[in-house]
């Protein structure tokens, strides 16, 4: 494979003939290679017309307008005489969810951790190192297992669910309280979203006006009072309370009322997260040692607080370290979602399988998941590239 | 500066001690001690479920009753021993190499242990697929029925044992008529590339439709592919001139594949009257291979075979060759998007459908499929870091030196580029070793897989735990051995600054 050949025809142009030019061979090279790949895909296209002919199927995407006449345990409503398109648009939002909730727990989780691997408790830092290694060297698939199969389906039934509190746990799942929207609770909403806003304007406001003036203004007091303020006032100064909690009970076999996390759901959700923040924890570890011991002396011996040192000198340094790796690990949480099909979560890969199984066309159903998933890396990818950008320039 | 009142000042708290250690570790604030007592608090609670479970109600004999199943699977039991030869190789070459490696001053045997390494893929296929030998006689009679009856080959499809030949055979005379300087054996090498080309001569006169369904006789496709296998092994003769000891291995090969070729071409079988292959080693089809067996065998062939392929699609990525370039980034990045299930599910379900009718992979070998084009992506990341890592001022010097671009790539570039990244490939096999537990969902009987089936068995119903747990400490004790002996390796070369 050539490596920028330098342009040797340059020092004798007269007398290189065109086959020995390099331009000339490297023109040559990628026609051939083009050929070649070209008589590869014909070989296989052509094959691929042939198998498909031989089983009755076609490459039209029609068929996801076919009744789907199979039941689908949770997600969006679904029912039998769905069609297929419905069925994936279900699996794709499961899978979503299950993302979205899987990489804000797994980098709450994850930071703690890395910084329990940092402390100075013996104990504390060889029980989650510990807890770190096997979640590294074992697959997260027998991790998944082992949640659904041997914990979560082995816990007692609804009749002696473990109780804490409100919460409740059982075979069937997880219970917990619920927040149910009232009369008012959408004027309740706004001015708590308004509140939110205008709180981080009056903070950003306050701090420039105090790094202008050197006055203190106390921004993070006064923009925190907005924040809370507003939806606590409004809380009790509106006609009865916004929303009402609704607590699940038993009524008979069943529970009824708050709102129930699948075990499936559980088990995939829980099983990601402490697998994704075992390797979080590790790069956040690693990003807080990337920072110079130097810049931590300094800044304690210009007087900062142990918080400002952590949130103004060592989290903005370590962060730019631990941004890419951490991008590695979203992507893997995402691309590990796949195995929500382990315990039975229909998530997009279970639905695709299923949807194959009964129609049998693997092109079409297999590239289209392919390229939801694919979609869905790069978006995730996109996101942290511009969070990286963003600390990038903040550097100097 | 003095104090008046040194008597007020409080004597210094031990350092020392086991009393100094747990203050310094467990209690040295107040935040420490709440900690200290929580993490306790957690460890007594989990630990005291996890003994009196594992005391009192674990049925353990869910796994000790079923170690051999769980190793092995479906491998037939008067063949274990196979398996016991096979370990007992590879530890073997493993010890030597290790002994070899910290005895810096002996150098002699590398060439060996290298060649010995190089050979162990061939022996530990052949030794866990077994092999079917012809006989002397099989051999006679087939080429007596090939020659006198040549489109038996294409009427058995097997017209690929020609071409095989015939690519084995250019390849090595062009070759050796780059390196062998003597006369003599080049007119040695050509009598034998001129004795295969003559067994051609037969099915060469009949006709098959060759690619865009062209009829053509089979010269035409022959010829072509024995010219372009002949350029090939002379450019890549023309390349290795320099390097001695090249005639005796070249010597070796030719003396080797002679054999090779003719077996190639004459192992068909014709109805029943000219076959009579003994199995040497009962054949094992990779299909029934399972268990702790399929495991290990998945994960070694996948980053062994993906190795080249991840070195050519990181030389590819990085190449001045626009299309080249093009098609390696769509490639590694499309496989590094999707997850390793969807393209397990792929190998198994659209691979049949891009063969020709009539052909059919195993499974275990459609999966294996999958897991080395995943595993390719993978390392040619890996390996574009270490081609970044080499200096430009190396690859000048190179070309100074007169080398032509293959040679600066094979000689220079690649094993500097290799050696830094020895350590994150040695990451890589670790997670491929994990990711080998995927093919349970489509299918195969790997180690996770032949647990869910003993759990199913009705004595052993219920014994998800246990079986969970053992397959959990499997994977463990060879992830975390690897992890550590490339951590050791990591210290060794020196490629990462001390933390």
């Amino acid at each position: 494979m050539t490596l920028n050949t330098p342009k040797t025809a340059l020092l004798q142009p007269s007398r290189r003939s065109f086959w020995r030019d390099t331009r000339f061979l490297q023109a040559l090279a990628q026609i051939i290679f083009v050929i070649l790949v070209l008589i590869a895909g014909r070989w296989l296209v052509g094959n691929l017309l042939t198998s498909l002919d031989e089983r009755g199927l076609d490459l039209n995407f029609s068929f996801f307008q076919r009744t789907a006449g199979f039941g689908i345990g949770e997600g969006l409503p679904f029912e039998r005489t769905d069609t297929y398109w419905r069925a994936y648009v279900v699996g794709f939002v499961n899978s979503i969810r299950v993302i979205v909730f899987g990489l804000v727990l797994a980098t709450v989780l994850g930071i703690l951790t890395g910084i329990a691997l940092l402390s100075s408790n013996w104990l504390l830092r060889n029980l989650v190192s510990a807890y770190v290694e096997v979640m590294r060297n074992t697959p997260l698939l027998v991790q998944l297992f082992f949640i659904y199969f041997g914990i979560i389906l082995k816990l007692p039934s609804l009749q002696d669910r473990l109780t804490f509190g409100p919460f409740s746990l059982s075979n069937r799942g997880f219970y917990l309280p619920r927040a149910v929207p009232q009369e008012g609770s959408t004027l309740w909403l706004a001015l708590t979203v308004a509140a939110l806003v205008g709180g981080i304007i009056l903070y950003r406001v306050l701090l420039r006006r105090r790094i202008l003036t050197g006055v203190e203004t106390w921004p993070g007091l006064k923009a925190s009072l907005l924040i809370f303020g507003v939806p606590l006032l409004s809380w009790f100064l509106l006609s009865g309370s916004p929303y009402s909690i609704e607590y699940p009970e038993l009524v008979g076999l069943r529970i009824e009322g708050g709102a129930r996390l699948t075990p499936e759901f559980t088990g995939i959700l829980f099983g990601l997260v402490i697998y994704t923040a075992a390797f979080i924890a590790d790069i956040v570890r690693a990003g807080i040692l990337a920072v110079p011991k130097g810049q931590l002396e300094a800044a304690k011996a210009s007087g900062m607080t142990q918080a400002q040192v952590l949130r103004l000198v060592i989290l903005p340094q370590a962060m730019r370290v631990i941004i890419p790796p951490l991008t590695n690990q979203y992507l893997n949480l995402a691309k590990n979602s796949s195995l929500a099909v382990g315990v039975g979560f229909p998530d997009l890969y279970n639905i695709s399988s299923t949807i194959f199984n009964q129609s049998g066309q693997a092109v079409q159903v297999l590239s289209l998941m392919m390229v939801t998933y694919l979609l869905m890396s790069l978006s995730i990818s996109a996101v942290m590239n511009a969070l990286n950008a963003r600390l990038k320039i903040l550097e100097r | 500066m003095e104090r008046a009142e040194s008597s007020s000042i409080k004597p210094p708290v031990t350092s020392l001690g086991v009393l100094g250690w747990l203050r310094a570790n467990l209690f040295s604030s107040w935040i420490n001690s709440l900690l200290t007592i929580l993490t306790l608090i957690l460890i007594y609670f989990f630990g005291r479920v996890l003994v009196i479970w594992s005391v009192r109600e674990a049925n353990w004999s869910a796994v000790t009753n079923n170690l051999g199943v769980l190793t092995w699977g479906r491998y037939p039991n008067t063949e274990v021993w196979r398996l016991g030869v096979s370990l007992i190789l590879i530890v073997l070459m493993g010890v030597l190499t290790w002994v070899q490696w910290s005895r810096q001053e002996n150098q002699r045997s590398r060439p060996v242990l290298l060649a010995g390494w190089l050979m162990m893929p061939f022996v530990l296929t052949i030794l866990i697929r077994g092999i079917t030998m012809p006989t002397f006689r099989t051999i006679i009679n087939n080429i007596g029925y090939y020659i006198v009856h040549p489109d038996v080959l294409i009427a058995l499809d097997q017209t690929w044992r020609a071409n095989a030949a015939l690519t084995l055979t250019g390849l090595l005379a062009g070759a050796s008529w780059m390196i062998f300087q003597k006369r003599r054996s080049r007119i040695l090498t050509n009598v034998g590339a001129l004795v295969v080309l003559a067994l051609m001569v037969p099915l060469s006169t009949l006709s098959q439709p060759w690619i865009f369904g062209l009829r053509t006789p089979m010269a035409i496709p022959m010829l072509l592919t024995f010219g372009l296998c002949l350029l090939i092994g002379r450019a890549v003769g023309r390349s290795f001139t320099n390097m001695v000891g090249r005639a005796h291995v070249l010597g070796a090969i030719w003396m080797i594949s002679l054999p090779i070729v003719v077996i190639v071409l004459t192992t068909f079988e014709v109805g029943n009257e000219a076959v009579d292959p003994v199995e040497a080693l009962m054949i094992v089809p990779p299909n029934i291979w399972s268990g702790i067996l399929l495991t290990l065998s998945l994960s070694v062939v996948s980053i062994a075979a993906s190795f080249p392929i991840g070195v050519l699609l990181a030389l590819g990525r990085r190449s001045s060759l626009p299309v080249v370039k093009g098609f390696s980034i769509l490639f590694i990045e499309l496989v590094r998007g999707v997850p390793l299930i969807s393209i397990l599910f792929m190998a198994q379900v659209m691979l049949p459908l891009f063969l020709p009718l009539g052909v059919n992979i195993d499974r275990v070998l459609r999966a294996m499929a999958g897991m080395i084009l995943f595993t390719a992506a993978y390392l040619a990341e890996i390996v574009r870091g270490g081609l970044q890592a080499v200096r430009n001022e190396q690859v000048e010097a190179a070309r100074a030196l007169g080398l032509n671009e293959f040679l600066v790539t094979s000689l220079v570039v690649l094993p500097q580029a290799l050696r830094a990244v020895i350590p994150p490939i040695m990451g890589q096999f670790v997670s491929i070793f994990k990711d080998t537990s995927l093919v349970a969902i489509v299918g195969l009987l790997d180690v996770l897989a032949v647990g869910q089936s003993v759990i199913k068995a009705r004595e052993y119903l219920g014994a998800v735990r246990e079986i969970y747990l053992f397959a959990g400490l499997f994977y463990f004790v060879f992830s975390y051995a690897m992890s550590q002996a490339s951590r050791r390796l990591e210290a060794r070369l020196g490629v990462v600054e001390s933390e």
